[in-house]
């Protein structure tokens, strides 16, 4: 995909946030007694930023950049974003817990370690997945309180 | 002299201010030193901890990590050749250079004298003039605290991405987030989309660590995650001679007094301060063919400018609430966590607070200096940790530190999503400064302007009938004019270049 495209994109999901939120906004009530209601703002700054949105293309499109955005190992991004999407939904649905923490660290440093041989991955990523536990402990619980 | 004589400085010697400082000072040399990380990152991501620490211990904790990240960025800067803040840039010119001359120590030596000079002359500038400053604000009203959130959006818009329409969409997109909550005034719930979780707003510290922490997270796993900084770590005596000393004493001065007057500027941050500061001591040297070339002078300058940003940028954001950098901006946020307004009266309802501050971030950089002496090869030693489990572990730790904050498990979603987002718009050169400090002042101005309007019966004329108020607007229009000539001029000098190319 080439920047100038990505950026037309991103800019289409702007302006239409834009335009979805000057409409909720026109919905606020708005008192009497204030000359300035509570959509007021918002409704100024999101008219703002369609306009800013439209006028951003326009210098996108006459621009003379066509390199291509390229976002390397995209695979492990996607990868962590699952994990973690993962790791978040067990922890809300059954609370914090160190073992499935430790798990979601290891398997994180396992996955993101290209190089070394299987073993070696094993061990690096449990070992360190255990001192940031151990750390976590201390100074989050024990130091700091936190009931997590 | 207040912070003299008014100041009880027993509450300032204790043992948990002193372990502050120490580990203040020691993280924030680690998180500065690696590359892609910075202050504001490093900040964010301790901003949890906060919490349980009382307000003073707070404040110094996280401005001493402002502190040591300035010159924790140019240990990497001079060791690797890649900056480890962006303030740190103007340094990889002549400190990369003078260490490949096989002087790293040396270079080094000049960053931390400069940094020590910097932020020294810094904070006592901070303790002189934020008081007379709070005794002129305190006659600021609603009018002048919007325009001064104004003032300091058009600094940041303009100074923060190479696309200025893309800042100011972002500076947009942050005062939208802003409104996210109950509103005021009036009750009225905005763009909560029926969420309870988002009544009180968009939650400040998940949002800064999505933004910063979590998208850098991303960025760095688009490299090879094998990758050292360091593989070959000499033994690096920090160190330079009287003489050497000597050659730049003006530049340290000169360029630490310049740091802080920019780093007043709202939104403008230690960045430009350090370029400021290099591009005025190459353009005012005997010798300035030598910049570029290992000159000390091109290490000493930025190194003093950054530093002196830190405390310049903490006057407007003790005395006027507003914050002057985007790490000072999540300052503010540890103030507003222990329920403290930074602001004109905090000097009367707080002073032992602002004092404190003041001599707590002193004590700070004394301790970045001898800290800084005793550990700069061992941070160097840390660049070797390969980006895999640097990764890992500040994914890791940003996802413990949002739900620490508020244990609320809503905010490790948002956490997530600002992050994707905010990793997305990093790459299509959008300004995640701009965004925070949008989102810090938004409120500010929206409640300075409805107050405005309202005493003024809705009429416009409130904002150009008050002296104070026209200063302001005068500068925003200077500022604006400033910066559309920059762009021009620069503008202009791509097109030159591009003709005599095809000539």
């Amino acid at each position: 995909m080439t920047y100038k495209l990505a950026t037309y994109i991103s800019l289409f999901f702007i302006a239409l946030a834009g335009v979805a939120i000057f409409i909720i906004a026109g919905q606020f009530s708005s008192p009497s007694r204030h000359p300035v209601g509570p959509s007021f703002f918002p409704q100024i700054v999101s008219a703002l930023m369609v306009v800013m949105c439209i006028i951003s293309a326009i210098t996108t499109y006459r621009s003379t950049n066509n390199e291509s955005l390229e976002i390397p190992n995209i695979k492990l991004i996607i990868l962590t974003i699952i994990f973690t999407t993962l790791y978040i939904i067990v922890w809300e649905t059954f609370g914090f817990s160190y073992i499935v923490s430790f798990i979601f660290l290891a398997a994180l440093l396992f996955i993101y370690d290209t190089q070394n041989t299987m073993k070696k991955r094993l061990i690096i990523s449990i070992a360190t997945s255990v001192i940031m536990h151990i750390l976590v402990y201390i100074v989050f619980e024990r130091l700091l309180n936190v009931v997590f | 002299m207040d912070f003299i004589f008014n100041f009880d400085f027993t509450e300032l010697f204790t043992l948990e201010i002193f372990l502050v400082i120490i580990f203040g000072t020691l993280y924030g040399l680690f998180i500065g030193a690696i590359p892609g990380l910075g202050s504001v990152i490093a900040i964010a991501l301790l901003l949890p901890l906060t919490y349980t620490m009382s307000p003073l211990a707070a404040i110094i904790l996280l401005a001493t990590v402002y502190m040591a990240g300035e010159y924790g960025g140019s240990i990497s800067s001079i060791v690797i050749g890649v900056p480890g803040t962006p303030s740190a840039t103007a340094t990889v010119l002549d400190g990369a250079t003078m260490a490949k001359q096989g002087k790293p120590g040396t270079a080094l030596g000049y960053s931390l004298t400069g940094a020590l000079i910097g932020g020294t002359i810094g904070v006592i500038l901070l303790m002189l003039i934020s008081s007379p400053l709070s005794s002129i604000a305190i006659n600021f009203s609603d009018p002048e605290f919007a325009l001064l959130g104004i003032l300091g959006l058009v600094c940041v818009s303009g100074l923060s991405s190479k696309d200025i329409n893309k800042s100011i969409i972002s500076v947009l997109i942050g005062l939208l987030l802003s409104m996210v909550g109950l509103d005021l005034a009036t009750g009225e719930q905005r763009l909560t989309f029926g969420s309870f979780n988002l009544m009180d707003g968009m939650p400040l510290v998940a949002l800064l660590i999505g933004m910063f922490a979590v998208a850098e997270v991303f960025t760095m796993l688009g490299t090879d995650s094998n990758t050292r900084f360091v593989t070959d770590v000499k033994e690096i005596k920090t160190k330079i001679t009287w003489k050497q000393f000597l050659g730049v004493r003006i530049t340290y001065l000169k360029s630490s007094i310049l740091g802080v007057l920019l780093g007043v500027l709202p939104g403008l941050g230690s960045s430009a301060a350090s370029w400021f500061a290099y591009t005025e001591a190459r353009r005012t040297s005997k010798n300035p063919e030598n910049f570029g070339k290992g000159e000390p002078a091109g290490i000493a300058a930025p190194e003093s400018a950054n530093n002196a940003s830190v405390a310049g940028a903490l006057v407007p954001t003790i005395t006027l609430g507003i914050p002057g950098s985007p790490a000072a901006a999540i300052i503010i946020g540890a103030f507003m966590i222990h329920g403290i307004t930074p602001g004109p009266a905090i000097f009367e309802e707080q002073p032992n607070l602002v004092y404190g501050i003041f001599w707590g971030l002193l004590f700070g950089t004394l301790a970045m200096y001898f800290l800084g002496k005793m550990t700069t090869s061992i941070m160097a030693r840390m660049l070797t940790l390969p980006i895999y489990i640097l990764s890992a572990l500040i994914l890791y730790i940003a996802l413990i530190g949002v739900y620490a904050s508020q244990t609320n498990t809503f905010h490790l979603w948002i956490a997530l999503l600002a992050g994707v987002i905010a990793f997305i718009l990093k790459k299509l050169d959008f300004s995640l400064p701009s965004m925070v400090l949008a989102f810090v002042l938004g409120p500010i101005i929206e409640e300075g302007l409805r107050n405005s309007l309202a005493m003024s019966g809705g009429s416009v004329d409130i904002f150009v009938t008050r002296p104070y108020s026209i200063i302001i607007i005068i500068l925003i229009f200077a500022m604006i004019t400033t910066l559309t000539m920059q762009k021009l001029k620069s503008k202009r000098s791509a097109v030159n270049r591009n003709d005599n190319r095809q000539q």
